[in-house]
């Protein structure tokens, strides 16, 4: 009786051992979709409290923990419920408030399991909406990038720490500012949506889960960074990755009457991804990623604006927009994208002028 | 006696209310229900900027008795209204995108869940400048039907006035 005591707490101490040596020796914690949900909007109350000053500033400092802080481009923190609240109050340029209480567009939002909680990055752009009574809006020249780290509290997931890194490109490859380069692929050339056709495939969609739908929508935020950065270290392969081995991707002539873009595979479609921008390089601005269960997997289409941050000589402009239809297919690696086309946007007027120009011909 | 009927109907009553608010009570969303809310918002994009399904694609993104309000558009209710103003949109057609959407911010309530977001329409065309038409955010009240998630209301606040107001 007594050894069978001993062998039981010996047992339940080695397992309880175990547990903590598993527990130690896991640094990234498995988030669940509930997480990933939240820390999503946790970022997206951010623009909202930001902007609006809600609360007295509260709405702000609430969504960072007891410890949290956020980091400016001077590196100079901001620390402590107070402090943050009192930015929030005031807002960063100036103490200015957007009139509209809309100005930070958070976009391209990629989530990821760290020691501690969780990491991530989003692209943001500041809008002026309806500012000083002008109709419609202008861009500012405030743009760039967070990098968060993100804690569970028992008040729910928080930041731990937030750093604004403003748009930078560490080389400017000549002539990347046109559409054609820097916009590579998206940029290319006219897709026929039946070359990309995909292959014939089980006619039954498979409902999604909140993983999957979470998955497919990191696919889409990957993209930007792969392509805009060249992560990692310049290699392309964070781009190359989300796409399958044999991935197609398909777009519009990059100058009018050049040839049309096909890309296929994944070394071809690497070296989209231009090294040497650095991580501060932001572009490619993602939204509106509508996702549905097809039959080879899912099918989407997001919206694309590829935005030029302002510099010193130059206004913040759209370089151009349109968006992407994908098929993404699960692989042995995970959600990937199978195909890719993309459109440029166009109005009515413009489709109907090309058609009758085209029937002219 | 009386008084035993006395602290029955007050019993009764007070389970009543104790039932109303349970019932008020807003219920947690699932990880499926937030991501269906957000598909909600984003096909709503799609619908208004293609026009789709002679308006459909829009006026479905609505209950039957759905509406959308705004401080420059009249009260638009119900899903052949809405549809009326999907296919109107002038510049629609499958490969034009304008209603840029972010910051979704959803929140369980009583009737099944509010949210909010961010919206910026921009006109941005090959060989000609963008330019951001109008901008603001959307105030919302979304239901479960048994088609799935819907917008029973929508409020277009704080839009300023638009670039140009005949586009």
């Amino acid at each position: 009786m007594k050894s069978n005591t001993l062998i039981a707490v010996l047992a339940i101490a080695l397992a309880a051992g175990g547990h903590a040596y598993a527990q130690k020796k896991t640094t990234a914690p498995v988030l669940t979709p509930q997480d990933y949900l939240d820390i999503q909007q946790l970022v997206a109350r951010y623009a909202h409290a930001m902007d609006t000053g809600a609360d007295n500033g509260n709405a702000y400092a609430d969504l960072f923990a007891a410890d949290g802080e956020f980091v400016p481009p001077t590196g100079a923190a901001t620390r402590g419920h107070d402090a943050l609240a009192a930015l929030g109050r005031t807002g960063f340029v100036d103490g200015h408030k957007p009139a509209l209480g809309v100005s930070h567009f958070i976009m391209n939002h990629v989530i990821e399991p760290a020691a501690g909680g969780a990491t991530g990055k989003a692209y943001v752009v500041l809008v002026n909406i309806g500012e000083g009574g002008k109709p419609g809006g202008e861009w500012s020249n405030t743009g760039g990038h967070y990098e968060d780290a993100y804690v569970k509290t028992a008040q729910g997931w928080k930041f731990k720490r937030r750093e604004y890194i403003p748009m930078k490109s560490e080389r400017r490859t000549p002539g990347t500012s046109s559409a054609a380069a820097s916009a590579a692929p998206p940029a290319a050339a006219k897709a026929s949506a039946a070359a990309a056709a995909p292959k014939p495939a089980p006619a039954k969609a498979q409902a999604l889960t909140a993983q999957d739908y979470i998955d497919i929508r990191a696919l889409a935020n990957l993209y930007a960074y792969g392509l805009d950065s060249g992560a990692e270290n310049g290699t392309g392969s964070v781009y190359a990755n989300i796409f399958a081995e044999d991935a197609e991707f398909h777009g519009p002539p990059a100058t009018p009457g050049g040839p049309p873009f096909n890309a296929v595979g994944r070394e071809e479609l690497r070296k989209f991804a231009i090294p040497g921008r650095g991580t501060a390089y932001v572009r490619h601005f993602m939204t509106n990623h509508l996702i549905e269960p097809s039959p080879e997997g899912a099918r989407g289409k997001v919206y694309l604006l590829v935005i030029d941050i302002g510099r010193e000589d130059k206004p913040t402009s759209v370089n151009m927009g349109g968006h992407y239809e994908d098929v993404y297919v699960k692989t042995a690696e995970g959600w990937r994208i199978k195909s890719r086309n993309f459109f440029r946007s166009k109005s009515a007027q413009t489709v109907a002028a090309e058609a009758a120009a085209k029937a002219a011909r | 006696m009386a008084r035993t009927l006395f602290a029955v109907a007050v019993g009764l009553s007070l389970f009543a209310a104790h039932g109303d608010a349970q019932q008020k009570r807003a219920a947690a969303l699932s990880p499926l229900d937030v991501i269906e809310i957000q598909q909600l918002a984003i096909r709503y994009s799609y619908g208004l900027d293609t026009g789709a399904e002679e308006g459909h694609m829009y006026s479905d993104v609505f209950t039957p008795d759905g509406e959308f309000v705004g401080r420059q558009v009249p009260l638009t209710q119900g899903r052949e209204a809405l549809a009326r103003v999907a296919r109107s949109v002038r510049k629609g057609n499958s490969q034009y995108v304008r209603h840029f959407i972010a910051n979704h911010v959803i929140e369980p309530s009583a009737e099944g869940a509010t949210g909010k977001v961010y919206l910026m329409v921009v006109d941005v065309e090959e060989g000609q400048p963008s330019s951001i038409y109008i901008g603001g955010h959307y105030e919302d009240v979304y239901v479960r039907t048994p088609d799935g998630w819907r917008i029973k209301r929508r409020d277009a606040r704080a839009m300023g006035p638009p670039r140009n107001p005949g586009q």
